[in-house]
């Protein structure tokens, strides 16, 4: 029924191509034609449904999924966006405020404003992420966390007792120490070596930060911060958790999927992974050790953003309404793909065997992953020094002084 | 008489436009893809283009920063490091194969198919199969290894190794090509020089010195420069076997791998152009000196 009415109205659209010959006119008639670029392959499915539905509703909206795959995805859309092609409506993370400050990112808060839609209706880290200089300039989607994951065979085969929630840096240590003792098997801890399911979480947990409240100032060179990468260093050292040139060979979550490893530190968004695996059963989560300062999470997340140059910005604005609404959360959330960041929609997201809660959890507490105008820039440099520090080619302190000068000049570059 | 000539030389003229016309579609792409791109990448450099929107002309301040950039200079030591490697060991491979190829045995095609299939294999398939071959947790070099109870290496991430195993790669997939035009070479040799060196008594190897290698040193001096530059400009097994952020990449990057990495990673256009305009040098240089010295070890028998 639905496809036959679709025909009879593309019948008629092609009609009026016939019958005016004004080529505003047939703008007007004909339907209105929309790209959204996303990146994520394993979303495709899930996403292939929720467009359906949207042109179900707006049937004068025909929009085009297009999948750009992350190793090409800026490439592709910084091309796209200086030669005047770039899709309508597309997927957009920490590099917003780049993509904001150069004018390409269309701001929405008009929009929010006529349609009376609230932000606090979304998680306020989330909803934060996505806004550049008081201005909104994308929906947020969903919510990455991190917490860690422990496969219960292992603990119960070597007889050590399992993680529970509030326990410390210390409890981790000495439980892998155990493990240890027991088998040389297996990694007691593991982690991917990359900033936001790693040391940008236990920077902050020891009270140093990467960006201050301004986003002016770096505290790389804190003391907290150099405690964090001393305590990464010490595990490896220790043989507590693989050196880096096992975690640059192989993804701690591939050795921890290969029954590998005990723990593992891992962020939400690859829960599926686990959830998946043979002995998904065996896997649990529990929330962070607590350091110093804590436990809480860097959270990361994606949002959807409007072209500036988008020929149709109404129809634009209805498809991000869309896929920022309640249908299209539950639709993302119910194939486990992230957690919403539309409170409300929050509910419909379970996994089979990992407990949401801790996920939930993480999601409260968290902090925003920090970003600012020349993030590409100086998240490189992190990683590289982080690289050497981890490759002990630098101690904690002299990676962490370095990289406190080199980014502080790339952070006073944005000011000029 | 004069009326003759007068035609010839018009239809010569006839023939010359029609021949610029055969060549135009191809020129056209030529001029607008490369020649084109090659005068704007230049002139980014003198620029601080970034990922979008207008550049603004900054004159040489790309390359004095490039000069103090030890990032840069680290990977042009890369570089070398692989041309110093990759070079000698694809000559000397692909000249012993080509030999043991030029013999008449039985089954000789096969092999021949065998030592041509790297040739035609993508490199894509290549560099994500010897990653898998050496990675330090589950990769055969290891399992062999593990076999004479030798301790595992991480060949990609380890920084005394990444280089050498990208060279490795680099080297396998790169004799193949060679092997095949210096049979070619091989085979134009004509038989009676040898017969004629026999019958004076010239044993194997006094054979091979005195008259292979001569009459092969044309070819060999082609594969020479075609592998300097292949390897100057190595950056795909690099990309596909060593992922960004792993603590081999630093010691295994090349200039392509920066120039990359600036351009596209980062989104400084502007300086990813400068330093592939300094590779381009780098390579003319090189280039210009190897054709220098063709005149002293290359034989040409006319």
């Amino acid at each position: 029924m639905k496809k036959m009415l679709t025909a009879i109205l593309s019948g008629a659209a092609a009609l009026s191509l016939f019958a005016c010959t004004a080529p505003e006119k047939v703008g007007s008639a004909s339907s209105v034609k929309l790209t959204f670029c996303i990146w994520d392959e394993v979303q495709q499915p899930v996403f292939e449904r929720i467009i359906e539905k949207f042109e179900e509703e707006n049937p004068d909206i025909d929009v085009e999924l297009q999948l750009t795959p992350w190793s090409q995805y800026w490439t592709k859309l910084d091309a796209a966006m200086g030669a005047d092609s770039a899709a309508d409506v597309f997927w957009m993370n920490t590099f917003l405020p780049k993509y904001a400050s150069a004018g390409l990112l269309e701001a929405l808060d008009g929009y929010l404003e006529k349609d009376g839609i609230a932000m606090d209706a979304y998680v306020a880290s989330s909803a934060g992420m996505c806004r550049y200089e008081g201005r909104q300039y994308g929906m947020p989607k969903g919510l990455d966390t991190v917490q860690l994951f422990y496969n219960k065979e292992i603990f119960r085969e070597y007889g050590v007792e399992e993680p529970k929630p509030g326990w410390t840096w210390e409890d981790m240590v000495k439980k892998a120490e155990e493990l240890k003792a027991k088998s040389s098997e297996i990694y007691p801890i593991l982690m991917e070596l990359d900033p936001q399911p790693s040391y940008f979480n236990f920077i902050v947990q020891s009270g140093g930060y990467i960006l201050d409240e301004s986003g002016k100032k770096t505290g790389l060179g804190e003391p907290g911060s150099i405690e964090a990468y001393r305590d990464i260093v010490e595990l490896m050292d220790q043989g507590l958790m693989p050196d880096a040139r096992v975690l640059s060979d192989t993804k701690g979550t591939d050795l921890f999927l290969s029954k590998k490893g005990a723990m593992l530190f891992m962020g939400s968004w690859k829960c599926s992974l686990l959830d998946q695996a043979g002995f998904g059963d065996q896997i649990a989560a529990v929330p962070m050790p607590l350091r110093e300062k804590g436990n809480q999470s860097v959270i990361g997340g994606l949002s959807y953003a409007m072209n500036a140059n988008c020929k149709d910005k109404e129809a634009a604005w209805k498809l991000i309404r869309y896929l920022s609404g309640e249908e299209a959360n539950r639709m993302q959330a119910e194939e486990k793909i992230d957690i919403p960041a539309l409170k409300s929609a929050q509910q419909y997201y379970r996994a089979e065997h990992i407990d949401t809660a801790v996920l939930f959890e993480a999601a409260n507490s968290g902090f925003p992953y920090p970003t600012s105008l020349l993030a590409a820039d100086w998240n490189q440099v992190i990683s590289d020094y982080s690289g050497k520090i981890f490759a002990k080619e630098l101690s904690p302190e002299e990676g962490c002084r370095a990289m406190q000068k080199e980014v502080q000049d790339i952070l006073d570059k944005e000011q000029t | 008489m004069k009326r003759r000539t007068e035609s010839a030389g018009g239809r010569r003229k006839r023939e010359a436009i029609f021949a610029y016309l055969m060549i135009a579609p191809l020129m056209a792409g030529v001029l607008l893809f490369y020649i084109g791109a090659f005068f704007k990448n230049l002139y980014y450099g003198f620029t601080d283009k970034g990922s979008f929107g207008d550049a603004e002309l900054i004159g040489i301040k790309n390359y004095m920063e490039i000069a103090k950039d030890g990032a840069f200079l680290r990977a042009a030591a890369n570089t070398a490091l692989y041309a110093l490697f990759c070079v000698p060991a694809v000559l000397l491979l692909s000249v012993l194969l080509a030999l043991l190829l030029n013999v008449r045995l039985k089954g000789i095609g096969l092999l021949r198919v065998c030592i041509f299939l790297p040739a035609v294999t993508l490199p894509s398939a290549i560099g994500l199969i010897w990653r898998w071959m050496m990675n330090y947790e589950f990769g055969l070099f290891n399992e062999i290894r593990a076999l004479f109870s030798l301790k595992r290496i991480a060949w990609l991430s380890d920084p005394n190794y990444a280089l050498f195993s990208v060279s490795l790669v680099f080297i396998w997939a790169n004799v193949a090509y060679p092997v095949i035009i210096l049979l070619a070479g091989l085979q134009s040799i004509p038989s009676c020089y040898r017969e004629a060196a026999q019958i004076d008594g010239a044993g194997r190897w006094r054979q091979f010195t005195s008259i292979t290698l001569p009459l092969l040193s044309p070819v060999i001096f082609f594969v020479l420069i075609t592998t300097v530059i292949n390897v100057l400009q190595i950056f795909d097994f690099i990309y596909l076997m060593i992922p960004e952020g792993s603590i081999g990449m630093a010691s295994a990057r090349s200039l392509v791998s920066y120039f990359f990495r600036q351009s596209f990673v980062m989104g400084h256009r502007g300086y990813g152009a400068a330093v592939s305009v300094i590779l381009f040098l780098l390579i003319l240089l090189v280039t210009m000196l190897l054709m220098f010295l063709q005149k002293r070890i290359v034989f040409y028998d006319d």
